[in-house]
């Protein structure tokens, strides 16, 4: 009888110190207000999503740089050098800005970038493009909390060129070039940064149409010393990524 | 026995207790429909949403607070106070309809500007007030 009596009041206890725990820590999680994925707001969802604005704008800095080195200097390896500490330097900028404004969610964030610019070698496809990668550990919850892979960046797919020959030693270029964004797989109208025809250095084109599914047609009206057209550069852009396209005709 | 019936009373009373303790409270904090609050973090993130989705930090940046009030004016509630701090490397602004209040909710976000090439952080403090 005693045992029972002893038994009873010991299964007493644990069932209120259960109950008593779990209705305390339901208090203490919404008086507390540390719960920010029940407050419906979390900064990981709104640091994920910069992240491809920030990896877009590292992508601009970095092409930009690559154009500026690549034509003044014509050396690769220097251009990509320069383009991709730029880029670090911005994505760098971007993390401490992202640690300052959420310090008090405990959030440690880690990215990493490759840029890769395929401008010279001819093979039929030249490109921009970065690929980045977040990382977000919040030692709050002492697991991971995101980790994102994005790529990002123009595909030059197909370039055809035509020179018609006109009167007066000169030369009409059409060219038909398809261009992509990476990131959305969908055709995009381009900008003209530059035409180079044997050398020589063109910031418009004569006429430009956009057909639809990232086919752009340009002409560019040309004076050419020789009988014919050797060589056609096109540095073009979109939402201000650069990338080079080239031709050799002979 | 008596013993047992005593224990099992007690537990039944505050079992009885605990489940009616919340309810009593709900009755005696009840407020009439009409002043129901919203959750102040949802409206102020998105608020933030709609500002950076709009371009008006861009319009901000270049001096033209106008968008970013207009913003605000339609997003939130009528009678909250806010003040919002945009900042970046040598760039501070601040838009606000009512000083020195005491902020509710304070929220951080994050935005790059696509167009500007610059990291912003945007601070917003909410208010019930009026």
């Amino acid at each position: 009888m005693r045992n029972k009596g002893f038994f009873l009041i010991l299964s007493t206890m644990i069932l209120l110190l259960s109950m008593l725990s779990m209705y305390s820590a339901y208090y203490i999680h919404v008086w507390s207000g540390v719960g920010f994925r029940d407050m419906g707001v979390n900064p990981v969802k709104i640091v994920a999503r910069d992240f491809g604005r920030a990896l877009e704008v590292s992508l601009i800095i970095a092409s930009q740089k690559f154009y500026d080195e690549f034509t003044r200097s014509g050396d690769f390896d220097k251009a990509f050098s320069s383009a991709n500490m730029e880029a670090s330097k911005f994505m760098c900028q971007w993390v401490g800005n992202v640690t300052y404004a959420y310090s008090g969610f405990d959030l440690y964030v880690n990215t990493s970038i490759t840029l890769q610019f395929n401008w010279i070698d001819a093979g039929g496809e030249w490109y921009s493009m970065i690929n980045g990668r977040l990382t977000i550990n919040a030692s709050s919850l002492g697991r991971s909390v995101a980790d994102l892979n994005v790529t990002m960046g123009l595909k030059i797919e197909r370039v055809s060129i035509f020179v018609e020959s006109l009167p007066g030693k000169k030369f009409r270029i059409h060219m038909n070039v398809t261009a992509v964004d990476v990131c959305r797989s969908v055709g995009i109208p381009l900008d003209v940064v530059k035409i180079v025809v044997d050398g020589r250095e063109f910031y418009d084109a004569e006429s430009y149409i956009y057909y639809g599914g990232g086919l752009n047609y340009f002409t560019v009206l040309t004076r050419e010393r020789g009988k014919r057209v050797n060589t056609v550069e096109g540095y073009f852009s979109y939402n201000g990524i650069i990338v080079r396209v080239f031709v050799a005709l002979s | 026995m008596r013993g047992e019936g005593f224990i099992l009373a007690a537990i039944l009373s505050l079992i009885l207790l605990m489940t009616f303790t919340p309810m009593i409270v709900n009755v005696f904090t009840y407020q009439s429909p009409t002043v129901v609050k919203a959750p102040l973090n949802k409206i102020c993130l998105s608020a933030l949403d709609s500002i950076t989705s709009s371009k008006a930090i861009e319009s901000l940046f270049n001096g033209d607070d106008s968008q970013v009030r207009f913003i605000l004016s339609i997003v939130l509630p009528p009678h909250v106070y806010y003040n919002l701090t945009v900042y970046s490397s040598r760039f501070r602004v601040t838009v606000c309809n009512h000083v020195g209040f005491t902020p509710e909710v304070t929220l951080n976000y994050i935005y790059t500007s696509v167009d500007l090439k610059k990291t912003f952080i945007l601070t917003l403090s909410i208010s019930y007030g009026g």
